[in-house]
């Protein structure tokens, strides 16, 4: 594995996080993924293509292995809302509350939609990949990224009263 | 015109192309309806996109960015063990290589060396003006689009003034070593490599490159002067 592959694969720890997070909603499960995805990202380095963008590439393999956990064990434990950070509260001005509630209602409502819209909202409109890049990461069709991804839009406008 | 939702979606997502992006807003400009469907597609994005900057948990990275360094550090190619020939093909031109070539060696199909048994190979014009001029360590471009590197120079014990350059087209490369007499440049030896994965491999397996070298007691690699002097002869 070249010295580059490893420093951007360190680039997207946070990334590859926060996706862990919103497949398992589950910070020790998270964990999990993103070693495995490490792992077998080091692995199979030579097998990215150097001109395709990495993001894409790694989510995949965090999918899988969150496909492969789930298989292995149902994962029916606490949820912990990451986003709950009460000390952070009690000494932040008016703005910075607002905008950490909106943060919070954001959140809870990505974790009341049905997991298959919740991870096509977060791979789009958090991580930024295009509907192509969704379309390889979830193994379907384009048009299928479309229609699942307005679906979930339109939902998760309504839960945040966006009308 | 009704625009429908995912049009709107893939505007609000910058996945239309320029003509087409402009001719959605066109036909929206006058549309209130459609303007309030597409804010319901930008605003959840730009709610969502905020989520990107909170944290992703507390747990620590160290160890993983240790582990991924550990991985980057680039593996000791394993260094081959001394040929007992006398220090024939060890120059210094070929050393850059080394570390490849030891990683390539099952990588390489189709590898065998032969000798041309004297007869005159079908050497160049361009290949000629190669051995003819170039230092060894340079490389040229032949007129059809092969890479030629020079390899090292050698004097065999009879005196003869040898070359070895390797010639590269895409995965293939072959090493040769060509040796100049009063008729011109004789090809003495050839090996076509092809190397998979798309690496270009190194002349890793020389062991009858060895021999010849042995055989006809050439010495080391001659030094730059030597080989300009013998190129000027």
């Amino acid at each position: 594995m070249d010295a580059a592959f490893g420093e951007a694969l360190i680039r997207l720890l946070p990334n590859l996080r926060r996706y862990a997070m919103s497949l398992a909603r589950r910070p020790d499960l998270a964990d999990d993924l993103v070693q495995t995805t490490v792992e077998r990202a080091i692995r199979a380095a030579d097998s990215h293509d150097p001109a395709a963008r990495l993001e894409p590439w790694l989510f995949r393999i965090t999918r899988n292995a969150f496909i492969d956990l789930t298989r292995r064990q149902r994962t029916e434990g606490v949820q912990v809302d990451v986003f709950d950070m009460p000390e952070a509260l009690a000494h932040d001005g008016d703005r910075a509350v607002e905008a950490r509630l909106m943060l919070r209602a954001t959140q809870d409502a990505m974790q009341a939609l049905p997991p298959e819209q919740s991870e096509i909202l977060h791979l789009i409109c958090i991580e930024e990949l295009s509907y192509a890049e969704a379309a390889a990461v979830l193994d379907i069709p384009k048009g299928t990224v479309m229609s699942r991804l307005s679906r979930a839009r339109l939902a998760l406008a309504e839960k945040l009263g966006i009308r | 015109m009704q625009i429908d939702d995912e049009t709107l979606m893939a505007l609000a997502d910058g996945e239309l192309d320029g003509a087409e992006a402009a001719r959605v807003q066109a036909a929206i400009a006058d549309d209130p309806e459609a303007q309030t469907r597409l804010r319901r597609f930008t605003e959840t994005r730009a709610r969502l996109r905020a989520l990107s900057a909170a944290p992703a948990g507390q747990s620590s990275d160290d160890d993983l960015i240790a582990r991924i360094r550990t991985a980057s550090i680039p593996a000791q190619a394993p260094v081959a063990p001394a040929p007992a020939t006398p220090a024939g093909a060890a120059n210094r031109n070929r050393a850059p290589w080394a570390a490849i070539a030891a990683g390539l060696t099952a990588a390489l199909v189709g590898l065998g060396w032969w000798q041309m048994g004297g007869a005159p190979a079908g050497l160049e014009q361009a290949e000629i003006a190669a051995l003819d001029s170039l230092p060894s360590g340079e490389a040229a471009m032949l007129d059809d689009g092969r890479d030629l590197t020079m390899i090292a120079s050698y004097r065999t014990a009879e005196g003869m003034f040898c070359r070895e350059y390797e010639t590269a087209q895409d995965a293939r490369v072959t090493v040769s070593v060509a040796c100049r007499d009063d008729g011109g440049w004789q090809r003495q030896f050839a090996s076509v490599m092809t190397a998979t994965d798309g690496y270009v491999p190194a002349s890793g397996d020389i062991a009858a490159l060895e021999d010849w070298l042995a055989r006809t007691g050439a010495g080391d690699p001659l030094t730059p002067e030597d080989e300009a002097a013998a190129l000027s002869e």
